[in-house]
């Protein structure tokens, strides 16, 4: 491109006259559309330039993301399992409270969830309460101090700053003053 | 530039994407989801909530929590189908002045755009935190069947959360973009969204890039949400059944079943069968009862059947009014979590008779979709240039008959890479580079691109002079192999024009044989680094013999002849056992030529035994990473 250019150019010195106005005018035109052409394809460099130091920056921000919370899913299908042994527990018939062997099994569910602890996550506080949708689901609502957690039905769980698995919560609803053990209906359907 | 986002407003559930590295990517939430719930609440304490948290409380707080306002939005009071909706929904909705609806939220009116507004605000406020920049520019997706004053209400609602709505999309038309659809030339397409809540099936024609609905028909009130309920009324049956205590009557007991059978649903998807292990669900007199079922695909597809073919009823009706048979569809793209499930895939196929398209996250169509048109409309997509890839590995063949990989398949082009190999026998004086692609690791078995000498090699032991490949592809797929003597710097060049033309059945077939022939193959490969080594080991013993036969005795040194000779002519039968058996036999006795040598027992032999070597082969296989 550029010695056609020079070319044109040397014989445009070398005889005028013989290099019609309309040559001039046509290289112009072609020159212009070059510039408009390199300027684009600039931009465009530029652009994917641009695209790539932000998408690098994101794979960063991701790679972190994954350390620290990459073992959510994992957790998540865990919590299940402790949620299994606190029931278990909390339904132990009284004649088998005093048998070894079911200490046993309650040292390995404490060894579970140190096991949890270890990894980052922690347990949601809720019953007594404020109700606060920032860690709680309200499941149902009952006659009772406004507001406030008076049941838990799930625990819930943060894994290190972030909410993993909120609580799921019977809130109060007031009216009838606080009293408690008071079986109010759900609120709605 | 700032990036322009695409966003998919749901009944249910909003999203939103943006165009990165050429890709349109789903956006996290600040909570760290996908989904944001498409739900605004103002708290007791006057604190506006939107997504997820606005869902949580909205059992506690329902006069003051608004979802599935997009059923209102740019519809008159008195629209029947607001009329029916008001009963059904619990919060306030009035009539505005000029007939429009309003809907009251912590003792303020608001109407339907404010509303979606605050969801695209949270969206946006997500996306700006993501990204770290400022996000105006926006597409926005609604459904096809949306009128003028729905789109023009969605739009204002966007304009309320501060963005330029560059343009207001159809819901499918987004879809069909996310799978790639507007590539195709004349078509007729099928776009089937099955999604938690609403069914829809839209019938379009595209041509030169445009997106034409034809037709569009579905039910507002069939989703996977349905299929839930079934399998948790069946639990819940059998459960009955077997121990006599109804679990609808436990709110606990209810919600640990709604995410098992959500659970159960999923996983049959990909398997055959399922169990659903719920201990101490429950408790009466005789102590604790636990829920433990097997439920098969099969169960749940009787369960679900009834409800899986109603949405077949909307397509037949769509397809009427678009006056096609089911046979003139080119094309069914498939939309919506519920479309994982494979008998929704099996009805759709039976009655399309074609294969549903898959391969897109049918939860993220949309939201992709809109972001590659919204990169589309800032000039993102399209100016930029189309990025290829190469279609099949290109490689040499090195000692042996090995094909090695210089450029891997699916490699985005241009690209470049080079890599140094070496001489394969004494005083060498040329290599041969036979320039190869397929994906098979034999030479053989791989397709020829070209080949060329290389000579003029300085006399050397083998594995000392540094021979440069480099192959560099173009845009335009023209690949150029040059290989350089990095001593006498001389130089040897070709040009393979643009794959060789090979068409997009061969280079699938290409890719086919690589899969069926992949053990045997590696089998291959594995005898012939087997071979390599080995020839290796005789030729460094043969070397080190040479050069310390003085430190030798008399009688290692037969019995290492005696073994290189053995090893040699295992070489030349066919028995890979018997090349591996002399390799040891030799190795074991060339240790004890260490340990005579430097006085150490179990010392490595000099020269190592790194890298394969031998026979007259194109070029020595063993490299050094440039």
């Amino acid at each position: 491109m550029s010695e056609e250019g020079l070319t044109n150019d040397e014989i445009g010195e070398a005889d005028v006259e013989q290099a019609s106005v309309e040559d001039i005018e046509t290289l112009q035109q072609a020159l212009a559309e070059q510039k408009k052409g390199a300027e684009k394809y600039l931009a465009n460099w530029q652009r994917a330039q641009a695209d790539l130091a932000n998408y690098k920056k994101h794979v960063g921000q991701e790679k972190q993301e994954i350390l620290d919370f990459g073992n959510s899913t994992l957790i998540l299908s865990l919590l299940p399992v402790v949620d299994d042994f606190e029931r278990a527990f909390k339904s132990l018939p009284s004649e088998l409270a005093e048998v070894n062997w079911i200490e046993g099994i309650k040292i390995i569910y404490n060894n579970l969830k140190a096991a949890l602890k270890k990894a980052g996550v922690t347990e949601i506080e809720a019953k007594g309460e404020r109700f606060d949708p920032h860690l709680h689901e309200a499941t149902m609502s009952q006659v009772g101090e406004e507001g406030v957690v008076l049941e838990e039905i799930q625990k819930g769980y943060r894994l290190k700053d972030r909410v993993l698995r909120p609580s799921l919560v019977v809130v109060g609803r007031g009216k009838e003053e606080i009293e408690e053990e008071s079986h109010g209906e759900s609120s709605r359907d | 530039m700032a990036k322009a986002v695409g966003i998919d407003l749901g009944t249910t559930l909003s999203e939103v994407a943006v165009m990165e590295g050429g890709e349109p990517k789903i956006i996290p939430s600040a909570e760290g989801s996908n989904l944001v719930p498409s739900v605004v609440a103002v708290s007791k304490t006057g604190e506006r909530l939107v997504g997820e948290i606005a869902k949580r409380q909205a059992i506690v707080n329902p006069d003051n929590t608004i979802f599935s306002v997009k059923r209102l939005i740019g519809r008159k009071f008195n629209d029947a189908s607001v009329q029916y909706d008001i009963k059904r929904l619990p919060y306030k909705i009035t009539a505005a002045p000029n007939g429009d609806c309003r809907v009251v939220m912590g003792g303020k009116e608001y109407s339907p755009q404010e509303i979606s507004a605050m969801i695209l605000q949270k969206l946006k406020a997500d996306t700006e935190a993501y990204l770290g920049g400022k996000v105006t520019d926006a597409v926005i997706t609604v459904p096809a069947y949306f009128n003028d004053s729905q789109r023009q209400a969605t739009k204002d609602a966007g304009a309320i959360a501060g963005f330029n709505v560059l343009r207001i999309i159809n819901e499918p038309t987004a879809s069909s973009l996310a799978y790639g659809m507007d590539k195709k030339k004349d078509e007729t397409i099928a776009v089937y969204d099955f999604g938690g809540g609403t069914f829809d099936i839209s019938i379009l024609d595209i041509g030169e890039g445009t997106f034409q609905v034809k037709s569009t028909n579905g039910d507002t009130h069939l989703g996977g949400d349905d299929i839930d309920q079934r399998i948790m009324d069946w639990i819940c049956d059998e459960f009955k059944k077997e121990q006599g205590i109804d679990l609808k009557q436990d709110r606990m007991a209810l919600q640990r079943l709604k995410d098992a059978a959500e659970r159960a649903k999923k996983e049959l998807s990909t398997v055959v069968q399922t169990e659903i292990n719920l201990p101490f669900i429950t408790a009466d007199a005789s102590g604790p009862k636990h829920l433990t079922m097997t439920l098969s695909r099969a169960k749940l597809e009787q369960l679900s059947a009834d409800l899986i073919e109603r949405s077949i009823g909307p397509c037949r009706q769509a397809l009427s009014d678009a006056r096609l048979t089911p046979a003139q569809i080119n094309n069914v793209i498939l939309v919506g979590g519920q479309t994982r499930m494979p008998k929704v895939q099996d009805t759709l196929r039976q009655f399309f008779s074609r294969e549903p398209v898959k391969g897109v996250n049918p939860d993220e169509a949309v939201a992709l979709g809109a972001a590659i048109q919204a990169g589309v409309l800032k000039g993102e997509v399209g100016e930029i240039l189309l990025l290829d890839v190469t279609p099949l590995t290109l490689g040499i063949e090195t000692l042996g008959g090995v094909a090695t990989t210089l450029i891997p398949r699916n490699t985005t082009i241009p690209t470049s890479k080079s890599q140094i190999f070496s001489t394969a026998s004494d005083s060498q004086p040329s290599v041969e580079i036979h320039v190869l692609q397929g994906e098979r690791p034999m030479a053989a078995d791989s397709r020829t691109l070209g080949r060329f000498m290389l000579d003029g090699i300085l006399p050397a032991p083998r594995g000392m002079p540094q021979i440069e490949v480099t192959f560099d592809i173009d845009a335009n797929g023209i690949l150029n192999v040059s290989a350089r003597d990095k001593g006498t710097g001389k130089e040897q060049k070709i040009t393979i024009t643009a794959s060789s033309g090979l068409s997009k059945g061969e280079v699938e077939k290409m890719q086919r044989d690589a899969e069926t022939h992949a053990v045997e193959d590696a089998k291959r490969k594995e005898e012939t680094e087997t071979r390599n080594a080995a020839d290796n080991l005789a030729y460094t013993a043969e070397k080190t013999l040479r050069e310390h036969g003085d430190k030798i005795p008399g009688e290692l040194k037969q019995e290492i002849e005696g073994k290189i000779a053995a090893v040699r002519s295992a070489l030349q039968g066919k028995d890979i056992n018997a090349v591996r058996n002399a390799v040891q036999e030799l190795s074991q006795a060339m240790q004890k030529v260490g340990a005579t040598v430097y006085g150490q027992p179990g010392g490595q032999p000099p020269g190592g035994q790194q890298g394969p070597g031998g026979e007259e082969g194109p070029v020595e296989g063993e490299f050094r990473e440039v």
